[in-house]
């Protein structure tokens, strides 16, 4: 089976500045990749460049079988959730689903974008402007937006960040839908509970190499050697001890 | 009221100001334009202040006391533009939750009134040491110089605390006053669409002469006499003078910091919303109807719905207005269509459609780039729905008012069909040059724009290769039809005016597709290749 994702030594460099180095990666289709890491790190980075908004400096990467030097490819199979929801604040959330299946030319839109507004909670609010959005219900409708065109591969920035408990759940839910529909999820957070909760496979990035990567049950057993025995060990563990830099 | 708290939080907001200026270039370049003209002004009024000064001393102006009422209404008037003008275009105080969960509104009030004194003060301040002392030079009396800076001073310090009670006092009528909160729109849009008839008439001074004639017959006027003490002035609306500054200044103080207290407490009354009856996937604009694609329809109705929801976006659109002011004040002074509008206008209205929505395609989408650029919509589609965005609507609409006006003018019909045509090439052409110039040199950096409201505005140096361009390649066919010059070109080239008029147009038109062609295909290229950094 294709992997979903696959980098061999992906590196990005900003003159001097080297912010992703000879990256490996490998995420099975259908699977959830949980990738973690400090702030500064390289994550947003390497999602940039996983998502074809930032070329690699060096190194080879496909998504979903595409090069990713190869935008037009990659970002048919792709939805891409930043860290800001991408909303127009003029927008209803409504119209913004609208917007978006008019970028990606889905036929007859309209079943499915009512279907995410129920599946979100958001058919009351769909037809107020966003600036009046809750950040949870912005986050919701941005979800929303990047599986609309039900792509292939999914990577989510920080998903449930600001979420409400309620909020987070639903978010949780539909990320386990679409893991359990063959989507690719690639997931970024700081919330670990959501990665042991959702990730079939983890990889920890510190200073722009994977430290540690395996399935979250092996890297907490490994932790246990240690006298640790959770995500948040592992995480302490290879990141130096504090995941501040 | 803790005087110690309201030292720290003006010197913070002058910091803030001042960073906020230096930051951000194009502050600094409007910053240094405004104060060349500033120091303009600045010597002027001295040199005005010499001569007023020899004039009354020599006893040249028979009652002195008449203008220089004048010019104190004018202080008291002036600074309160300033005032306004600063106040009404910012939403409140930064931070204003936490500045009033930290210390008393009075007391953020004052720090914000010490801000204004300082701010005007820096411009005043010159101005009224300069003017008095060259008002001394000019009369031959050191008193007068004494008088006419205590005058001043006078009337500076009455008008700033006065118009800020003012403003507060607007801003609470606008929050709480229901037929004001719902139409407070309407009436910007209106009152800013006066200001730009009186200043495009001409008739500023009709407008200005009677509210100074009124202001100097309060006592306002008082500080005349105080400032001509030496000169005939009386010597009781003199003291009247400064004890209406003493007691007023302070009053009017007490006042804006009471209104500032009520209108940060306010709870604003909403505005009417136009209703969202819109929505729909199939769309219901023009766009539905043409023959593009789905993804560069959902373009030209994205770039639609966001200028009408937030018209500051296209706040390059009236920029050129003012190269037409003059063309239309002539008309407007004359009573009818100039030969000089409706040519100056077939230049003026693809220059407006090109900046509408294509000058900063990238930076425009904001939080949105990263999706918009990810959901595969493609270079070309997506240049092209902007610049169809702003051709659109614009070229029909720029048409048919040249061809009114045109037809409305002295000139000719051939002349207004060409310039018709001229207009109906050059829109979609400036749109695409915008496009080219605008993915160029995008502008992603938010700025403050009009009361706290934050907007992503096209790069100024996009706007500057935008108009260049197009204006090099309007000129040779704008040109032509101007009666005068196309004789003159005739006469120049040896040959007839219909030749030049017929080269003069097809240079035009060639220099309009090329250029909108390469516009557009350098948008295109910019779009999708484009990288975040």
């Amino acid at each position: 089976m294709v992997p979903a994702i696959e980098a061999r030594g992906l590196t990005k460099r900003y003159g001097d500045t080297t912010a992703v180095e000879g990256l490996d990666l490998t995420v099975e289709a259908g699977s959830v990749f949980g990738f973690l890491g400090p702030n500064g790190a390289g994550k947003t980075t390497t999602m940039r460049m996983l998502t074809t908004l930032t070329k690699p400096t060096e190194g080879e990467a496909t998504v979903a079988g595409a090069d990713v030097r190869e935008r037009a490819a990659v970002v048919s199979n792709i939805g891409y959730l930043p860290e800001e929801p991408p909303l127009f604040e003029e927008f209803t959330g409504r119209e913004m689903l609208e917007y978006y299946a008019g970028l990606r030319d889905i036929d007859d839109p309209d079943a499915r974008i009512d279907d995410l507004l129920s599946r979100f909670g958001l058919e009351d609010a769909a037809d107020r402007r966003t600036d009046g959005y809750s950040k949870g219900m912005k986050q919701k409708t941005a979800i929303a937006a990047a599986i609309l065109h039900r792509p292939d591969v999914l990577f989510l920035d920080e998903p449930t960040s600001g979420l409400d408990p309620r909020a987070a759940r639903t978010v949780r839910e539909t990320l386990a839908d679409l893991a359990a529909a063959d989507t690719t999820v690639f997931l970024s957070t700081h919330i670990l509970p959501v990665v042991e909760e959702l990730a079939d496979t983890v990889g920890v990035l510190y200073d722009g190499s994977i430290v540690a990567s395996g399935a979250p049950a092996e890297l907490t057993a490994r932790a246990e050697a240690g006298g640790g025995g959770t995500l948040e060990d592992v995480f302490l563990e290879v990141t130096g001890g504090t995941g501040e830099r | 009221m803790n005087r110690r708290q309201v030292r720290h939080i003006a010197r913070a907001e002058l910091r803030r100001r001042y960073r906020a200026m230096t930051d951000d270039v194009r502050q600094l370049i409007a910053m240094a334009f405004t104060s060349l003209f500033i120091l303009l002004g600045i010597i002027v009024g001295g040199v005005a202040a010499y001569f007023a000064g020899r004039a009354v001393a020599n006893g040249d102006v028979s009652d002195p006391l008449g203008p220089a009422a004048l010019v104190g209404a004018g202080i008291v008037l002036f600074v309160g533009f300033l005032v306004v003008v600063r106040e009404m275009s910012r939403g409140g105080p930064p931070a204003l939750a936490g500045h009033l969960t930290t210390v008393t509104a009075d007391t953020l009030a004052a720090g914000h009134l010490v801000v204004e004194y300082a701010v005007t003060g820096l411009l005043f301040f010159p101005l009224a040491l300069l003017g008095a002392a060259a008002f001394a030079v000019g009369s031959g009396s050191a008193l007068s110089g004494l008088t006419v800076f205590v005058a001043a001073t006078g009337a500076w310090a009455l008008a700033v605390p006065l118009w800020s009670a003012f403003v507060y006092l607007m801003k609470y009528a606008f929050a709480r006053v229901p037929a004001l909160a719902r139409h407070k729109g309407l009436i910007g849009a209106a009152g800013f669409a006066a200001y730009m008839w009186v200043v495009i008439s001409g008739e500023f001074d009709t407008v200005l002469q009677p509210v100074l004639s009124g202001l100097a017959a309060t006592p306002a006027g008082w500080f005349a006499h105080l400032g001509l003490f030496a000169f005939g002035g009386d010597p009781l609306r003199g003291v009247g003078a400064l004890a209406v500054a003493a007691v007023g200044a302070p009053l009017f103080a007490a006042v804006a910091l009471r209104l500032a207290d009520l209108v940060w407490h306010a709870d604003p009354l909403p505005a009417d919303e136009p209703e969202e009856a819109e929505t729909g996937s199939t769309g219901a604009g023009v766009e539905a109807y043409l023959p593009i694609s789905r993804p560069t329809a959902a373009v030209v109705r994205r770039c639609w719905r966001r200028g009408r929801r937030s018209p500051i976006t296209l706040v390059y659109v009236p920029y050129p207005l003012f190269f037409v002011a003059p063309p239309i004040a002539e008309s407007l002074s004359q009573g009818a269509v100039t030969t000089t509008l409706p040519v100056v206008a077939s230049l003026y209205a693809p220059w407006a459609v090109g900046a509408a929505f294509t000058l900063n395609p990238l930076g425009d989408e904001g939080v949105v780039l990263p999706a918009t650029v990810t959901s595969g919509v493609g270079g070309r589609r997506y240049a092209l729905g902007r610049i169809l965005a702003g051709a659109l609507p614009g070229t029909p609409l720029a048409v048919v008012a040249t061809l009114v006006l045109g037809v409305l003018s002295p000139l000719s019909a051939v002349a207004t069909v060409a310039l018709a045509g001229l207009v109906l090439v050059l829109c979609p052409a400036a749109a695409a040059i915008a496009a080219g110039f605008g993915t160029t040199l995008p502008n992603t950096d938010s700025s403050e724009v009009f009361r706290g409201r934050e907007a992503v505005l096209p790069s100024p140096w996009a706007f500057l290769g935008y108009s260049l361009v197009l204006v090099l390649a309007a000129v040779p066919g704008v040109l032509v039809w101007f009666p005068l010059s196309a004789d003159l070109l005739g006469a120049a080239y040896g040959t007839g005016v219909g030749t030049v008029q017929i080269l003069g147009t097809a240079a035009t038109l060639v220099l309009g597709v090329v250029a909108g062609y390469v516009g557009y295909r350098v948008a295109a290229r910019a779009v999708a290749t484009f990288e975040m950094g």
